[in-house]
C-alpha cells in the first residue's frame, strides 16, 4: 500500500495549487477534495490530505467527502498535524473550517478520518446548519473516525442546529477527544446519533456543552466512555445510551459522576468567547475516567494520557500536574475536601 | 463581479463506469450520480478572489462574469429532504454534486490558455444549466 500525502493552506496566494507541498498547497479543503478524488482502493493507496492556516485565514468552503472508493487499508484521511494545532481551545491563529448557512463538513464515504480539525458554522439563515454530518455509506463496510476536533456551533436565537451529527444509516464511528460547544437551546443538540442498521458508534472523551441536547441518541448501537455533558437546557444525555465514567452537570451522567458543573471549578474558563475545557486543579472530572488505551493513548493536544485505575481524566484534555509530587498531592487534597 | 472556480477535468468515475452505468444499480447509481462534473461549480469569490486559489492547476479553471452578484446558492448539492430527524431538522438525501453547472462546450470557446474565462451576463446565462 502506498501513502501519499497531500497539502491545504488557507493562506496560500502563490505555487501551483496542486498539493504536492506546502509550497504548492491547494487553497481550500473543497478544491483538495476536488481535485483528488480517485479511487483509492484500486490503487492501493491511503491518502493523507494536511491542512494548515498559516496567517489565520478561515477556509470558508463547504465540503463534501464524496466520489471515491475507500476501504479499510485504503482510506482518506484528513487531518490538522499536531504541530499546526492550537492548544486544546478554539484558536483562529490555526487551521479552522469556518462556513457560513450551509453544513461544513459532510462525509459520504465509507472510509475517512478525520483528525484535529477546527470547525465552526456561522452565520445561518435558517435551521440545520451543522459543523459535521456523516451521510448514508455502504451497508456493512464502513468505519468513520472523528478525533481531536473542535466543533462551535453558532448559537442563533431561533435557527437550530445539530453541530456533529450521524444522519444516515450504516455508520460505524469511532470518534475521541471531540469537543462541541457554543449552541442555542432551541431544539439545538451537540452530538446526534441516529443510525439504523447493525452499527457501533463509540465516542471516548468527548464533550458537548450548550444547547438543548447534549449527547442524544435517536437510534442505533451507540456507547459513550468518559465523556462530559453539560450545560444543556433538557438534558446532558438523552436515549438509551450504555456509558462508562461519563459526567454530567444535571442527573443523567454515570452514578457519582453526576452535578459535575459548567464552571471554573471544572473548566478552565467557561466565559462566552474565550472559552477553555481544559481542566484545572481540582478538577471534579481528573482521574474519574476509564483507561482506554486499548483504543487510543493521547489527549487532544498530543500528551500521553496515562495508564491504569484512576488514572484517565474524563473529557477531552489530560490534566498533567506542573512540577513533581507536590501537585498532585495538593489536588488529591482539594478532591478529598470537596467530596 | 463573481468568480467561479470550475471543475475543469473528466472525473475518473467518467471513464470507469460511464459506458456501464446502465447496468449500475442502488447506491453504486447513486454514487456515479454524485459524481463531480466537468463544468460543475465548485466555490464562487467576489471580483479577484478566486484566481490566485487555482492558479496553475489545470484540473480547475475560473470563470469571471462582471456584474454579477456572488450567490451562494450557485456551489449547493441538488437534493431533496427525506423527512425530519428525531430533534425536527430536515435530512436530506443528495442527488447530484452541484445544482449547477456551466456547460463545458461554452466555456472552452472563451477558455484562455490559463482556463480563465470571461462571460458577459447573457453569455453566463446561456451557459447556466440546472442539472436534474
Amino acid at each position: 500500500m502506498a501513502a501519499t500525502h497531500y497539502y491545504v493552506d488557507a493562506n496560500i496566494v502563490t505555487g501551483n495549487h496542486d498539493g504536492s507541498s506546502w509550497a504548492n498547497a491547494y487553497a481550500s479543503l473543497s478544491l483538495a477534495e476536488a481535485g483528488l478524488q480517485k479511487d483509492l482502493d484500486t490503487a492501493d493507496e491511503q491518502m493523507t490530505i494536511h491542512c494548515r492556516g498559516t496567517a489565520g485565514t478561515p477556509d470558508v468552503s463547504a465540503v463534501l467527502v464524496d466520489g471515491w472508493i475507500t476501504s479499510a487499508a485504503d482510506n482518506l484521511v484528513i487531518q490538522v498535524d499536531l504541530t499546526d494545532r492550537g492548544s486544546a481551545v478554539w484558536d483562529t491563529s490555526h487551521y479552522h473550517l469556518q462556513v457560513s448557512d450551509t453544513h461544513c463538513l459532510q462525509v459520504n464515504e465509507d472510509y475517512v478520518w478525520i483528525d484535529g480539525l477546527q470547525i465552526a458554522t456561522v452565520s445561518p439563515a435558517g435551521s440545520d446548519r451543522g459543523c459535521f454530518t456523516i451521510g448514508n455509506l455502504t451497508n456493512g463496510a464502513n468505519q468513520i473516525y472523528v478525533t481531536n476536533c473542535i466543533m462551535k456551533g453558532h448559537k442563533h436565537a431561533s435557527y437550530t442546529q445539530s453541530v456533529f451529527k450521524i444522519g444516515g444509516d450504516y455508520v460505524n464511528l469511532t470518534a475521541w477527544n471531540v469537543l462541541v460547544y457554543n449552541l442555542g437551546v432551541t431544539a439545538s443538540t451537540c452530538f446526534l446519533l441516529m443510525s439504523g442498521g447493525t452499527v457501533s458508534q463509540n465516542l471516548y472523551n468527548c464533550v458537548a456543552i450548550s444547547g438543548n441536547y447534549g449527547f442524544y441518541r435517536g437510534s442505533g448501537t451507540v456507547t459513550l466512555k468518559n465523556c462530559y455533558g453539560g450545560g444543556t437546557a433538557t438534558g446532558d444525555y438523552e436515549g438509551t445510551i450504555p456509558k462508562t465514567t461519563c459526567a454530567s452537570e444535571d442527573a443523567t451522567g454515570s452514578v457519582g459522576l453526576t452535578g459535575i458543573a459548567v464552571s471554573t471549578d471544572n473548566f478552565v474558563n467557561v466565559s462566552e468567547g474565550t472559552e477553555d475545557f481544559r481542566l484545572p486543579l481540582g478538577s471534579a472530572l481528573i482521574d474519574v475516567g476509564t483507561d482506554l488505551s486499548a483504543t487510543f493513548t493521547v489527549d487532544i493536544v498530543g500528551t500521553t494520557r496515562p495508564t491504569g485505575v484512576n488514572t484517565w481524566d474524563i473529557g477531552i484534555y489530560e490534566f498533567v500536574a506542573a512540577g513533581g509530587s507536590l501537585i498532585p498531592a495538593i489536588m488529591d487534597f482539594y478532591r478529598r475536601r470537596r467530596a | 463581479m463573481a468568480e467561479f472556480i470550475i471543475f475543469w477535468k473528466e472525473h475518473y468515475m467518467d471513464s470507469r463506469d460511464a459506458p456501464k452505468v446502465a447496468s449500475l444499480k442502488g447506491a453504486k447509481f447513486m454514487k456515479y450520480e454524485r459524481r463531480y462534473q466537468k463544468g460543475d461549480i465548485i466555490e464562487v469569490w467576489p471580483d479577484e478572489q478566486g484566481e490566485f486559489r487555482i492558479r496553475g492547476n489545470p484540473k480547475f479553471a475560473l470563470v469571471k462574469v462582471p456584474g454579477l452578484a456572488v450567490d451562494r446558492d450557485m456551489m449547493v448539492p441538488l437534493q431533496y429532504q427525506t423527512g425530519v430527524d428525531v430533534v425536527g431538522n430536515p435530512i436530506y438525501r443528495i442527488l447530484k454534486r452541484r445544482k449547477w453547472n456551466l456547460d463545458p462546450t461554452m466555456l472552452a470557446i472563451s477558455m484562455n490558455k490559463s482556463n480563465i474565462a470571461t462571460l458577459t451576463m447573457a453569455q453566463f446565462v446561456d451557459s447556466k444549466r440546472a442539472k436534474t
